[in-house]
């Protein structure tokens, strides 16, 4: 495990989650009649929904996944920095220091 | 302690002037030594001769050129600089006014800062995604492709949490800098990413201080179908070989 490179990270990930959407298929019926999840029946966690939950895994993922980045992204732009003052600022500054240039006997 | 400021030059000669004023006043007023080395690759509009005339003006100690023969590229732009200058710490930045030097002593104060504490930052970079950073003169298309791109890089890359992966505004240790940049081989945005991604893989700690960039609207935009393809060129590239 000494120096993954980042794609290995991903594919080991992507190599784990299979595993783990395979076993869920396999036993899939003790998972509807797991205890603590038969009991959750009333939040909308029927056989039916934990059977399309899982049968559909990586499509879930993929789609949580594209949720977060799109709201990432879109969070970022929303609450972008925009410094207009930073351009007027400059500007100023410019003036100023082509003064200073010229002064300095710097010929434009 | 001096500071080298290595300042890439192609077609610069209106704002050379401006950006060595600037830096000048920021380190005389904080009583900081430094030296500005142009690296000019043979620039048609004759930047080269405004840099000789600075020179003259600011002092060899100060003001260095470094010139070459034909557009040569930004890396090796900033190995030519490195290796002629002789600051501890090396600045490099962009010519063209979008960064401004007066954000400089923050960068140096989070340097100097993490002597006392729990791990040494060798890189500081200058962001513009963080709460006090920010650009001029973005439109929302221009802020959407920006905000993905680096969603994109931060995701697909290691740089342990660095905010801004295309920002080429950053203060370096020399030896921070002359390790990482014979292993940089990206071209375009990604070069600035490469820089980051290797410096987190050798260890090192990153430091950020927000910036606000000047994005100076002239008729071309740079932000072509091309450029766009070459980052994600580039950026798998790095997903496939870090």
């Amino acid at each position: 495990m000494a120096e993954l490179l980042r794609y290995q990270l991903f594919l080991s990930i992507g190599i784990l989650f299979l595993a783990i959407w395979k076993t869920g298929l396999t036993h899939l019926d003790s998972i509807k009649s797991w205890p603590p999840l038969a009991a959750t029946n009333l939040v909308g966690m029927t056989p039916s929904t934990i059977e399309v939950l899982v049968t559909y895994l990586p499509i879930w993922a993929i789609v949580t996944l594209g949720m977060y980045a799109l709201f990432s992204v879109l969070y970022r732009v929303a609450t972008f920095g925009d410094c207009p003052e930073a351009a007027e600022e400059l500007s100023r500054q410019i003036v100023g220091a082509k003064e200073k240039l010229k002064a300095a006997g710097f010929a434009f | 302690m001096l500071y080298s400021i290595i300042l890439p030059t192609y077609n610069e000669r209106d704002n050379l002037p401006l950006i060595t004023q600037f830096i000048h006043d920021t380190f005389t007023t904080a009583k900081l030594n430094y030296e500005i080395f142009v690296v000019d690759d043979s620039s048609p509009d004759n930047t080269l001769d405004v840099a000789k005339s600075l020179q003259q003006i600011f002092g060899k100690d100060h003001f260095q050129i470094v010139s070459r023969p034909g557009k040569l590229g930004l890396g090796s732009a900033y190995s030519a600089g490195l290796e002629a200058c002789s600051g501890q710490r090396i600045i490099l930045m962009d010519a063209d006014l979008s960064h401004h030097p007066k954000f400089i002593p923050e960068m140096i104060a989070v340097m100097d800062n993490s002597d006392n504490n729990k791990k040494k930052v060798d890189i500081v970079s200058g962001t513009r995604y963080l709460k006090g950073g920010g650009v001029a003169g973005w439109d929302t298309f221009r802020k959407l492709t920006s905000c993905g791109a680096n969603f994109l890089a931060t995701f697909l890359l290691s740089t342990g949490g660095a905010s801004d992966l295309t920002g080429s505004f950053r203060l370096y240790e020399r030896s921070a800098i002359e390790l990482i940049l014979p292993q940089v081989h990206s071209k375009g945005y990604a070069f600035q990413m490469e820089i980051l991604v290797r410096a987190h893989k050798a260890g090192m700690k990153i430091g950020e201080v927000p910036i606000t960039f000047v994005d100076r609207i002239y008729g071309e935009s740079k932000l072509g179908a091309n450029e766009i393809i070459l980052y994600l060129k580039g950026l798998l590239q790095l997903f496939f070989t870090t």
